[in-house]
């Protein structure tokens, strides 16, 4: 059966369809745009689950296609993204973005299928590609190059890392492994700048609030969490993955509270859900890693839906600031809905696929007996619904707000979200239907009476906080400073101070340096004119080469 | 039986093919005659290569005359990569020649440049069949007569300059080169190369031998365009006609360094005392000067016919680095590259030349935009032009990554930074290229020229095919180049 | 506080208290123990809610700037 889709990944067809798609016009192109994310799920499901074709190129066996269980869930996950994600975008008049959406997928099937370690690098490089150019077509040229930078960085530490272990081992499979030497270390950086780990998380919600209304949902969706499933598969129950893990839930979390602008405060939050899976691959059991990968298809379902509400915010109304927002409700009622779905999910409230994996990741901690990170994370889980399942819906859509004449978004947008909103809660309604793709998390206590007491008592509890403490959590214009603050204001404050101290010790050292570099602008216009007069020597001194070489080699050879 | 004599058949197609385009008088005809015999010489030598990868390597003696006497042709699993090469690019290149000749070259001379373009031919599978030393001069007379007067037919003026300094500074190298066999002559009284090899075991310390290894080595390299022996090969393949130009830059040079690689290990590298490692170490360093000066100068030329020629002395470069670094990775990857480099010069001359013709112009600052009115051409340009970078899915990558191996290999970490860090500089004239033709807004050349016709296209999309294809299938190419690289070094010929 | 909010929270304590009250009576399957004890979601979720917006607050207070990011 392998041998029958060969070649035929879900990554070939999405990056294909990307690289057509700019060749295309009209309704073909929208057609492809909607049609290859569909084929791409199909395949996903219909290609065997199997150890999958080895390649031998240039003596490395690789397995470009290795369909196991991970992949499948991740590709499934990864492929209702593209799907939904596309049926929103379908309106989208770029086609840079669109093209580059669709090869942004295909990359993160790519790293799903991938089944050793160079197959891997490429499609994350691609990964990096794609993103970047999502973020340019959308104009932010200085936004995408700190984005590609940072991913540069990334990639350079995963290539040193992977190249370290394939000479110390070897083998370019992907084995579960720990941090244990210099090569692994670099690896697993290389991976955690891709997840949106410190101390570079701030990528993030630079990055991400940078793209086009749909652009976004689709960065939201693959990055991260394609970085998630390589921590899955190379370093399941790596000890610093806890640490790093609880630190971006706490990150998420504090920043996030104290977002004014949408789509920053979900790209926060991403890095918060990301650091419940970091925990949950931290634990390593194998409970604990299906609820991870349970918890990033869940985040990747609810939180396009609630990047989708925000992008239909932004288009209609032009604005993503909460403190400029308000309102909304009565005249975007189906985007209030999503916004609300979506912000339960992610809040975990019973009924959703939010609250299955994340009952699930708590049930793995309690399993691993880390009492520690149960306590913490239950804690932060109160403080997510505080900004995500209150504040954002408060401020953005219920509060009493100024009356605008703005229209609900155009159809497929609107479809795109009501599917989301329906596959949410289907999940949340029947967790047993997931049984088929995660077995593991049949025993875990999900609707059960104590269990769902538990999580209202969790929610309500921070509603009254919530109302008490009002004032504080005001949205309020500004920035919050971070760590991006080291590349993005330093050198700026650096230049700054420099320049009335540059003055004069410039001049000294041109002073000095005069002589040097005019021997040097003579050199250099000597060398161009020799370069490119370079064909027109004569030919003796042609002859005269020859001469010199054959008396060299006469010499060396005689001595 | 004609399987036996398949060996001089392949050279004596294209001989009586130059005879018949002669008396043909006729261009179109010529063109057929050409077309015919590069046909049939393609499938001969094809042919030679099954038999060669069944059977091993064939002896083939002229005239039935034994070895010591007469002349004989080998045929091992090196050579025959270069006749199969040889014979394939001018087969595509045939095809590709009718138009681009036609709006080129006089009239009255086509049936000549298809004479002189056979005959080059037929010099060039020479030297790569025949196992004897004077035949071998022969050839590399027959093949240099016929390339200066395929370079002089060209439309510019100063081709009639590139033509005689090309002719002036092949002759230097065919005397130096004859001079060599001379000596050796004197030592071992024999021309075959089996012969002198197995002569020079005995022999012990001659001066005349080392002095012989020399004059060979520097008058061949005269002709592959070693760095610095290298300035004739830019203006010659600028001012050639563009068909004639993709059949030198992709055959002539490669045979040239065939003959090298053929005197480096099996005649001189079983020898104790002329081994290959005075020539070795002087080798790596001309190489390197290749790789950076050569590509350093591609960077600042306007005209793209010579970016490509400056490229090709730079290209150069690292296949003579595989032969020097004389290990089974290195010199794999020096004839990987040697084949690699051909497929793909032979594509981006061919491009160049298609959009000459439509164009009328090969100057970088006139073509801008040209992507936009000639997709199918520049994207073979380009494609040619990430191979020459050795970008990841290119055959360039396949060959520069055994380079790397080798010289790691020879414990030269240094020397795979260095391979590493002079691709950069392919990106730099790639790069101008690239963004000139994609991502300018068009200018008047662009405006008034359409795509190239589907006769160039097609050859040009074979090799273009090939530098991908090789790129991602590596096992059938790079398995003939291991061969032929433990051929070379197994020492017997 | 304004009215509205005041009976907001009433409204919200109340449910709270009948959620609590609710947990006397249902099985418990304590992770560890306490987390077990009726109740504990409430309290517990009471206090990190809390802890969470005052650490966000003044977190805020040190780092929060007025004004976009220069080079945005």
């Amino acid at each position: 059966m392998t041998e029958t889709f060969g070649p035929l990944s879900p990554a070939l067809v999405l990056i294909l369809a990307g690289l057509v798609l700019p060749l295309l016009r009209g309704w073909l192109r929208d057609g492809l745009f909607l049609i290859a994310p569909v084929l791409a799920l199909v395949l996903v499901w219909a290609l065997p689950l199997g150890p999958g074709l080895v390649v031998d190129w240039l003596g490395l066996q690789l397995v470009p296609l290795a369909p196991d269980r991970m992949a499948r869930i991740f590709g499934t996950a990864f492929g209702l993204a593209a799907i939904t994600g596309a049926l929103y975008g379908v309106s989208q008049s770029q086609v840079t973005e669109k093209a580059a959406a669709l090869v942004y997928a295909g990359a993160a099937q790519g790293i799903a299928f991938a089944g050793d370690l160079v197959t891997l690098f490429i499609f994350w490089e691609i990964l990096a590609i794609g993103s970047t150019l999502v973020i340019w077509s959308n104009g932010h040229w200085r936004a995408g190059l700190r984005y590609a930078l940072i991913h540069v960085l990334g990639g350079v530490l995963l290539f040193a890392g992977i190249a370290a272990e394939i000479s110390a081992t070897g083998s370019v499979g992907l084995q579960a492994i720990r941090a244990d030497n210099f090569g692994r270390w670099l690896m697993l950086a290389g991976i955690l700048v891709n997840a949106g780990a410190p101390p570079l998380a701030a990528w993030v919600a630079d990055a991400y609030p940078k793209a086009s209304w749909s652009g976004t949902v689709f960065l939201s969706a693959f990055t991260t969490k394609a970085a998630v499933l390589v921590l899955i598969r190379l370093f399941p129950g790596e000890p610093a993955l806890l640490w790093f893990g609880l630190a971006m839930a706490v990150y998420g979390l504090a920043y996030a509270l104290l977002e004014n602008d949408i789509r920053k405060l979900l790209s926060y939050s991403i890095v918060g859900q990301v650091g419940f899976m970091l925990v949950a691959i931290g634990i390593g059991s194998p409970l604990a890693l299906a609820a991870a990968a349970l918890h990033a298809f869940a985040h990747i379902l609810y939180k396009s839906l609630l990047m989708m509400a925000a992008g239909a915010i932004l288009r209609s109304t032009g604005e993503t600031r909460l403190s400029a927002l308000g309102g909304l409700a009565r005249a975007m009622p189906l985007t209030t809905v999503a916004l609300v779905i979506g912000a339960f999910s992610l809040s975990a409230v019973p009924l959703t696929a939010g609250f299955v994996s994340k009952s699930a990741i708590m049930a793995a901690l309690a399993e691993g007996r880390a009492a520690f990170f149960w306590f913490a994370l239950t804690s932060i889980s109160a403080g997510s619904f505080l900004y995500v399942g209150l504040k954002l819906p408060w401020f953005a859509m219920f509060r009493p707000g100024e009356r605008r004449e703005i229209a609900e978004p155009v159809w497929s947008m609107k479809a795109a979200m009501v599917l989301l909103c329906g596959t949410i809660l289907a999940i949340g309604c029947v967790p047993s239907a997931l049984e088929a793709l995660v077995p593991e998390i049949a025993d875990v206590a999900i609707l059960t009476p104590d269990h769902v007491l538990f999580q209202l008592q969790l929610l309500i509890a921070a509603s009254c906080i919530f109302v008490v403490l009002l004032p504080l959590l005001r949205p309020r214009a500004g920035t919050t400073l971070d760590v991006d603050w080291l590349w993005r204001e330093l050198p700026r404050k650096v230049v700054a101070m420099w320049a009335p101290l540059s003055a004069p010790i410039g001049g000294a050292i041109a002073a000095g340096c005069e002589p040097l570099r005019v021997y040097w602008t003579g050199f250099s216009r000597r060398a161009v004119d020799n370069l490119s007069g370079a064909s027109n020597w004569r030919t003796g001194k042609i002859a005269f080469w020859a001469t010199a070489l054959l008396a060299t080699y006469v010499l060396i050879a005689a001595l | 039986m004609i399987a036996s004599h398949l060996p001089v058949l392949v050279i004596l197609i294209p001989l009586l093919g130059a005879v018949l385009a002669a008396l043909s008088r006729h261009g179109f005809a010529a063109w057929l005659i050409a077309l015919l015999a590069s046909a049939a010489m393609a499938a001969a030598s094809l042919a030679l290569l099954f038999r060669v990868q069944a059977e091993g390597m064939i002896s083939y003696r002229i005239g039935g005359w034994a070895p010591e006497l007469g002349i004989e042709y080998r045929i091992d699993a090196f050579n025959v990569l270069i006749v199969v090469l040889v014979s394939v690019v001018a087969l595509l290149t045939m095809i590709y020649a009718r138009r681009s000749v036609l709006a080129e070259i006089i009239p009255e001379r086509i049936a000549w440049f298809y004479t002189m373009m056979l005959l080059c031919v037929a010099g060039l599978l020479g030297i790569a069949v025949t196992g004897d030393a004077f035949n071998a001069f022969v050839f590399l007379e027959i093949s240099s007569l016929a390339t200066y007067t395929l370079i002089a037919l060209g439309r510019d003026r100063r081709a009639l300059v590139a033509a005689y300094q090309y002719l002036i500074v092949g002759t230097i190298g065919a005397t130096l080169y004859v001079i060599g066999v001379g000596l050796i002559y004197l030592s071992t009284g024999t021309l075959n190369l089996g012969l002198i090899a197995e002569r020079l075991a005995g022999i012990e310390g001659s001066r005349a031998l080392i002095v012989a290894e020399a004059f060979i080595a520097v008058g061949i390299c005269l002709k592959l365009a070693l760095f610095p022996l290298h300035a004739w090969l830019p203006n010659a393949y600028a001012y050639a006609p563009s068909s004639a130009a993709v059949l030198l830059a992709s055959t002539a040079t490669k045979v040239a360094i065939y003959l090298l690689a053929r005197f480096l290990f099996t005649v001189f590298g079983g020898h104790v005392d002329v081994g290959a490692l005075p020539i070795g170490a002087i080798l790596i360093v001309l190489s390197v000067a290749a790789m950076f000066i050569a590509s350093a100068a591609a960077v600042f030329q306007n005209d793209v016919k010579r970016i490509l020629a400056f490229s090709s002395v730079g290209q150069v470069g690292y296949i003579t680095l595989g032969l020097a670094l004389a290990n089974p990775t290195g010199l794999a990857g020096g004839l990987l590259h040697l084949v690699n480099h051909a497929l793909m010069k032979g594509a981006a001359f061919m491009a160049i030349g298609a959009i000459v013709l439509r164009a009328g112009t090969a100057k970088l600052d006139e073509l801008s935009g040209i992507g936009r009115t000639m997709p199918w051409t520049s994207a073979a340009l380009t494609v040619a032009g990430l191979g020459l970078i050795g970008v990841p899915g290119t055959s360039g990558f396949v060959s520069k990554y055994y380079l790397i191996l080798g010289a790691l290999e020879a414990g030269f970490g240094w020397l795979a930074i260095l391979i590493v860090a002079s691709s950069v500089i392919a990106v730099l004239y790639v790069g101008r290229i690239v963004e000139v033709v994609w991502f300018r807004e068009p200018a008047e050349a662009a405006r008034a020229s359409r795509e190239a016709p589907l006769e160039l296209l097609l050859p040009m999309w074979v090799l273009a095919g090939a530098t991908i294809w090789f790129g991602i299938d590596a096992e059938w190419p790079a398995g003939l180049a291991a061969a032929a690289a433990r051929q070379l070094l197994g020492g017997a010929p | 506080m304004d009215h509205t909010r005041r009976l907001v929270l009433i409204v919200l304590l109340a449910v709270l208290a009948l959620l609590v009250a609710a947990d006397f009576f249902v099985e418990h399957h304590a992770s560890f123990w306490i987390d077990g004890t009726p109740g504990f979601a409430a309290w517990f979720s009471l206090a990190s809610a809390a802890l969470a917006v005052l650490v966000a607050y003044g977190w805020g207070l040190l780092m929060r700037r007025r004004g976009e990011r220069a080079d945005d």
